[in-house]
């Protein structure tokens, strides 16, 4: 996978995420539900934290990094979830908060390596 | 530990496997006879997909109710929406001989899927299935109080996939309900990209692979990827599977033909030229993917009863067989699932060891619970059942002969009879409540729809004339698929006369009353599961006319007792038990003759009624 496109991919993600966590912060329980939101948060819900640790982990095979993605985001939301009940503290939003705040910060994580990682191959290939 | 060297062995020179031919063909235009097809023939094929998946909306869509037969969903499919359904197949397969783009073969696989689960989801007006209303219900539970009631049911023991759905649900402003229309929709689509996975992990031919993943949608009639833990846990348990056999599958260490000890383990080592990208992983990452497996482990785990032993032995068996070399992962997943059941189910095996156990050994006893009994009822939904029978009978034997070949030609077979076998083992284990033989059928369905992939494509790559005879049959197959996966819809599904009686039931009802159905397939529970006190279903009593038994089994409460009648469970009584098709008639003639009731609700499919006090009847 080339850095330029992980930098760019891995921002977009945590941009997605930041509006997604507040899009719910501000709708809060409201059953207004829509296809829209379904999409603009759902997703990053699901699918964000392990998208960030595919960008994060560099893995190259679209396949395996798509499996990963979603089955780690949502593994993960299954723990936070369960936690959350059996801890007696239950509350949906602060597990839909932690799960974006963890998409953002993994995906920004993954922008700052691979803008090092893209700046060592320029400063490599000027050397060569 | 963490092996990074894994052993492999170049292809022998076998017979002719059904084409090594790879995409990497396609992408150096091998397999292409234009190498630069126009914009228009390019997009021709995407383009009859779409325009056959929104036709096939537009035709069907609210015409379910009234008109679905004994057979199910087909009765009320327009005959121009079968050719739609096959659709998807023709220009699947004619990609497959001509183009194999993975865009074309993509979108034609996601056609295929949203037509045979958009005849149901399109057609009916409301959600099916009362076991995915009921687990909406335990969403909403969950949701509301923040509290698993495992004194109610025993699936609030592994309460993840419930509390994680209604984090969703909550997230994307939707009630759990809405969930129930495009679950399995949504599901089976997931599955295909870890069952890709997984099958580019263990055979080299793309088309066979792609020919895997159409016959696995096809065949996956058993109809458990509705809103459910173990759909969801499925999923976990494919992603989880398909990482390690395209990651960590290795093989024996050293390799010789010799004798027979080095046979079967040359038949244990995947060749060079199978899932090249799996080696390509590097050591950093394969320590995080253990740490993902872990993860999902725990998710399956927290989730669903069955889905964490069938991973855990399919693990557990590749490891022994030195297919799998790290241990630790086997082991991790043992620990998890063992530590959940002490901890997390502690409340359901306190009283269930039986339960558990009890059938462990007993493997006739549970073949019988699964197949035998279930034949019953009506005659067509006998010949349904057999139908079903035939269907995986079938699956099996093109598996087994998928697999002999694969083993005389010499190549990576016994990996793929390995995962097709584990979950066999669960009949020596568990009954599952009757559903153990449709648990292994559905968990040896990925290797067993590869494997029968395989035979399909070594039949056809024979002559023409065999070739025509298993496209043929591919094409047919799909309308039985239907039969088989939606052949009880005259029961499960739920007409909007139905919902609208379901919700003026909860209107009615004072909180504490009880409730009542005839027979358990009536969709409801969807909310207020701990505010009502729910009977057990009396269709026994009024099958037999005993409308005082009935009577007896709603009980005294003082806050009320309410019995729905509606369409469907007549249609259950008529099916499953055989009754004949006037008995609903006569179930309202008992109900109105024993003088107890009144009703409170009435529609055409469906009627309330209000257990009066035994003092008001006397009057």
């Amino acid at each position: 996978m080339k850095p330029g496109w992980t930098v760019g991919t891995a921002a977009g993600l945590a941009v997605w995420a930041a509006i997604a966590l507040v899009w719910a912060s501000l709708a809060g329980a409201d059953p207004g539900g829509s296809p829209a939101r379904v999409i603009g948060v759902g997703i990053p819900l699901l699918a964000g934290p392990g998208l960030g640790f595919v960008l994060l982990l560099n893995i190259a095979d679209p396949l395996l990094g798509f499996v990963i993605a979603v089955s780690l985001g949502c593994a993960t939301l299954v723990v936070g979830a369960q936690i959350s009940l059996y801890s007696g503290h239950w509350s949906p939003p602060a597990v839909i908060a932690s799960q974006l705040v963890c998409t953002v910060l993994i995906a920004a994580a993954a922008s700052v390596r691979g803008a090092i990682m893209k700046r060592r191959r320029e400063a490599g290939s000027v050397a060569g | 530990m963490i092996s990074n060297s894994v052993t492999r062995y170049l292809p022998p020179p076998g017979p002719p496997d059904a084409a090594h031919d790879d995409e990497t063909a396609r992408g150096t235009g091998a397999g292409h006879r234009d190498p630069r097809p126009g914009i228009i023939r390019a997009g021709a094929k995407p383009a009859v997909l779409v325009a056959g998946v929104v036709t096939g909306y537009v035709l069907i869509r609210g015409r379910a109710d009234g008109n679905i037969g004994p057979w199910g969903i087909v009765e009320a499919l327009p005959w121009p929406y079968l050719f739609l359904l096959v659709l998807p197949a023709i220009v699947f397969f004619h990609e497959l001989q001509r183009g194999m783009r993975r865009v074309v073969l993509s979108l034609a696989l996601a056609a295929q899927v949203i037509t045979i689960y958009g005849s149901v989801a399109f057609s009916e007006s409301m959600p099916r299935f009362a076991t995915a209303w009921l687990h909406a219900g335990f969403t909403t539970q969950i949701l509301q109080t923040g509290e698993t009631a495992t004194g109610m049911d025993a699936r609030f023991s592994w309460p993840g996939f419930f509390a994680a759905a209604g984090v969703f649900s909550e997230a994307v402003g939707l009630e759990p309900l809405s969930l129930l229309r495009w679950a399995p929709m949504c599901f089976a689509l997931l599955f295909l990209a870890p069952l890709a996975l997984l099958f580019r992990a263990l055979h080299g031919s793309a088309r066979v692979r792609w020919t895997g993943l159409w016959v696995f949608t096809v065949a996956n009639w058993v109809g458990q990827d509705y809103f459910a833990p173990q759909a969801f846990a499925f999923f976990l348990h494919l992603a989880g599977l398909s990482v390690v056999t395209a990651v960590f599958l290795g093989g024996a260490r050293s390799v010789t033909r010799s004798r027979p000890v080095g046979r079967i383990r040359a038949m244990l080592t995947l060749p060079a030229d199978v899932n090249p990208e799996g080696a390509a992983v590097t050591y950093g990452q394969r320590s995080f993917l253990i740490v993902l497996l872990v993860i999902v482990s725990a998710a399956v785990a927290m989730s669903h009863q069955l889905t964490p032993f069938m991973l855990a032995m399919t693990l557990c068996l590749l490891a022994l067989t030195g297919v799998l070399r790290i241990a630790l992962l086997p082991l991790a997943t043992v620990i998890i699932t063992v530590g959940w059941l002490c901890y997390g189910a502690q409340d359901y095996w306190n009283g269930h060891m039986s339960a558990i156990f009890g059938s462990a050994g007993q493997v006739s006893s549970v073949v019988s619970s699964g197949v035998g009994s279930r034949i019953v009822g009506s005659t067509v939904h006998q010949a349904i059942v057999n139908l079903r029978i035939a269907f995986a009978g079938v699956m099996w034997l093109l598996a087994a002969a998928g697999l002999i070949h694969l083993l005389r030609s010499r190549k990576y077979g016994l990996i793929l009879g390995i995962i097709a076998g584990a979950p066999f083992l669960m009949l020596g284990l568990q009954a599952y409540g009757g559903e153990g033989m449709l648990r292994v059928y559905l968990f040896s369905l990925p290797a067993t729809a590869l494997l029968a992939a395989h035979a399909c494509a070594s039949l056809a790559a024979r002559a023409r004339p065999v070739a025509a005879v298993v496209a043929v049959a591919g094409l047919l197959v799909l309308p039985v698929s239907l039969v088989a996966r939606y052949g009880n819809e005259s029961y499960e599904h739920v007409s909007a006369q139905e919902g609208a009686a379901v919700a003026a039931l909860y209107d009615i009802a004072p909180y504490g009353s009880t409730l009542v159905c005839l027979s358990p397939n009536l969709s409801w529970r969807n909310i207020g599961l701990s505010q009502y006190d729910y009977a057990q279903a009396v269709l026994d009593q009024f099958a037999v006319h005993r409308v005082d038994l009935a009577i007896a089994a709603m009980g005294t409460n003082p806050k009320g007792a309410y019995l729905i009648v509606t369409r469907g469970q007549i249609a259950y009584g008529e099916e499953v038990y055989g009754l004949p098709a006037d008995w609903g008639r006569s179930v309202q003639r008992d109900i109105v003759g024993s003088r107890r009731f009144t009703t409170v609700f009435h529609n055409d499919d469906a009627t309330v009624y209000r257990l009066e006090p035994v003092k008001e009847a006397r009057r």
